[in-house]
């Protein structure tokens, strides 16, 4: 076949796609007889009210000298490991706020950090485009230097984003530059599947954000520059099992909602999202004035142990605290007192939902918890 | 080929495009794949049920869990969910109702003084619970 006839079939397979697009579009608007807020309405559901006192700083966790990009609690209560722009892994108990290590990174630009399961080690990554692993028993030496106990390389973009396998400390997720997703095993340091890419069906820019299903670990989704995110089988990279429009900007961030039925999204265009991952619907996006005359970018997200709140890190500094039954904002964390100085790059919740972890490029991460009179049904 | 912000493809193949006969040929390839997934999936879509359906399954889900950080939740609470306002394990402590926690170490007449809303753990002395 010459040039011109490819070129030719080329543009009338674009057009097809396209039109295939927009007949799945206007199916599925077809099948969105409500959304979560209105169906929750339709049931007397009211929203949640905080009194000024219920959800406060209770922890502020000081010592990186840079912006704070990534945290991660441990499976069991309380410690967390946070990474900074200072080239650090800080290592912390939140509840008494001392910090059990801090190593000093190969490479400095890092930007995502993950505990294991079993909490014994750390992974990151960044621009260097590895996933460094690092077991915390080792020590470290007067600079803060630890031995690097494996390097997962082979990615050929930065690492934005790292999460180990639920229950598994030999397996873990990253996603990257580089568009792809890949799932390590970690005592060999090889590649076990790739998720998109060059000859794959996936995402079609960078990867910034991934969440493992905690539910069924052999489901994730991943959230990209190209306005998607895409959940995966890991059983199947081929492709991706379903993928979600709807954001108009860059995904930065998706969390499985607690059921593992649902995920949620966080974006560049100002808005988080619920997707229902059976259906592929997109139950409820969370769209709010923030009085600036651009709408802040969406840049971490995490939800309460049921579900009932979806906490929002936004660019501006804002930490909104929404409602998800009834798509309201009923408290913002960064108008608070004693809350953070500046944006508010991630977010994470201990394992029992009893505290929110806040990381902000103001170099400090806060622990939030409820402090109120708690009513029990 | 290029993704718009709707998602939409753009063809950028121009009369004046030099890109090589395989790159083309690969990213039609790419193309008739995503075609055949797309037919898959409004196949799938005939079959789906509405988005109501999702909605009650999820305000179910929510409504039964335990949550520590609402006001109002399903039981059963756990004390330990407190456990960010306690003080240490070996002092005597009180509580005052706004939120202020008072605690004095037993070895000594020193006293930590922590607040919710003050980032800084200060030394005081002698300081009487409220």
């Amino acid at each position: 076949m010459s040039v011109a006839e490819l070129k030719e079939r080329h543009m009338a397979a674009t057009e097809t796609v396209n039109s295939l697009r927009d007949r799945l579009r206007q199916q599925r608007l077809l099948l969105l007889d409500t959304d979560v807020a209105g169906y929750a309405r339709s049931q007397g559901k009211t929203p949640v009210t905080f009194g000024p006192t219920d959800l406060v700083c209770c922890r502020t966790l000081q010592g990186h000298t840079g912006k704070v990009y990534s945290l991660d609690w441990t499976p069991e209560r309380n410690r967390i490991v946070s990474a900074s722009q200072d080239g650090r892994l800080i290592v912390w108990n939140a509840l008494t706020s001392q910090k059990t290590h801090a190593i000093k990174l190969p490479c400095a630009w890092v930007m995502t950090c993950a505990f294991s399961p079993n909490g014994q080690s750390v992974a990151c990554g960044g621009l260097d485009s590895m996933c460094s692993i690092f077991n915390l028993n080792t020590q470290t030496d007067n600079d803060g230097n630890m031995p690097v106990s494996r390097m997962l390389s082979g990615h050929k973009g930065y690492v934005s984003s790292c999460q180990y396998v639920p229950d598994e400390d030999t397996h873990l997720i990253t996603a990257s530059g580089d568009h792809t997703c890949v799932l390590w095993d970690i005592t060999t340091g090889l590649r076990t599947s790739v998720f998109g890419g060059e000859f794959q069906s996936g995402h079609t820019s960078d990867v910034l954000s991934v969440s493992i299903n905690g539910s069924n670990s052999r489901m994730f989704v991943s959230g990209s520059c190209d306005s998607t995110a895409r959940l995966w089988d890991t059983r199947v990279a081929s492709r991706a099992v379903r993928t979600f429009h709807g954001h108009e900007g860059d995904v930065n961030t998706v969390k499985f909602f607690p059921d593992g039925n649902r995920f949620g999204t966080g974006s560049d265009d100002g808005t988080c999202r619920l997707f229902d991952i059976r259906t592929g619907h997109q139950l409820q996006v969370y769209d709010q004035p923030h009085g600036d005359n651009e709408a802040p970018h969406v840049t971490s997200i995490a939800f309460s142990i049921s579900g009932r709140l979806l906490f929002a890190g936004y660019t501006n500094g804002d930490c909104y605290v929404w409602d998800t039954l009834l798509a309201q904002v009923v408290l913002d964390l960064g108008s608070l007192q004693n809350s953070h100085d500046g944006r508010i790059s991630c977010l994470g919740l201990s394992a029992d939902g009893s505290a929110l972890c806040t990381g902000s490029s103001d170099t400090n991460l806060k622990i939030w918890a409820f402090g109120g009179h708690r009513k029990v049904i | 080929m290029q993704t718009g912000s709707s998602g939409e493809l753009r063809s950028v193949v121009g009369a004046a495009d030099t890109r090589g006969k395989h790159r083309i040929s690969a990213e039609l390839k790419r193309l008739e794949q995503e075609t055949r997934f797309l037919e898959e999936e409004l196949e799938q879509l005939e079959k789906t049920e509405k988005a109501s359906v999702a909605c009650k399954e999820l305000l179910i889900n929510i409504q039964t869990r335990p949550d520590p950080l609402l006001p109002l939740t399903h039981g059963p609470v756990n004390p330990i969910w407190d456990r960010w306002f306690e003080g240490p394990q070996d002092s005597s402590r009180c509580r005052n109702a706004i939120g202020y926690k008072v605690v004095r170490k037993s070895e000594g007449s020193n006293v930590q003084k922590m607040s919710f809303q003050q980032i800084d753990i200060v030394k005081v002395s002698d300081i009487s619970c409220h």
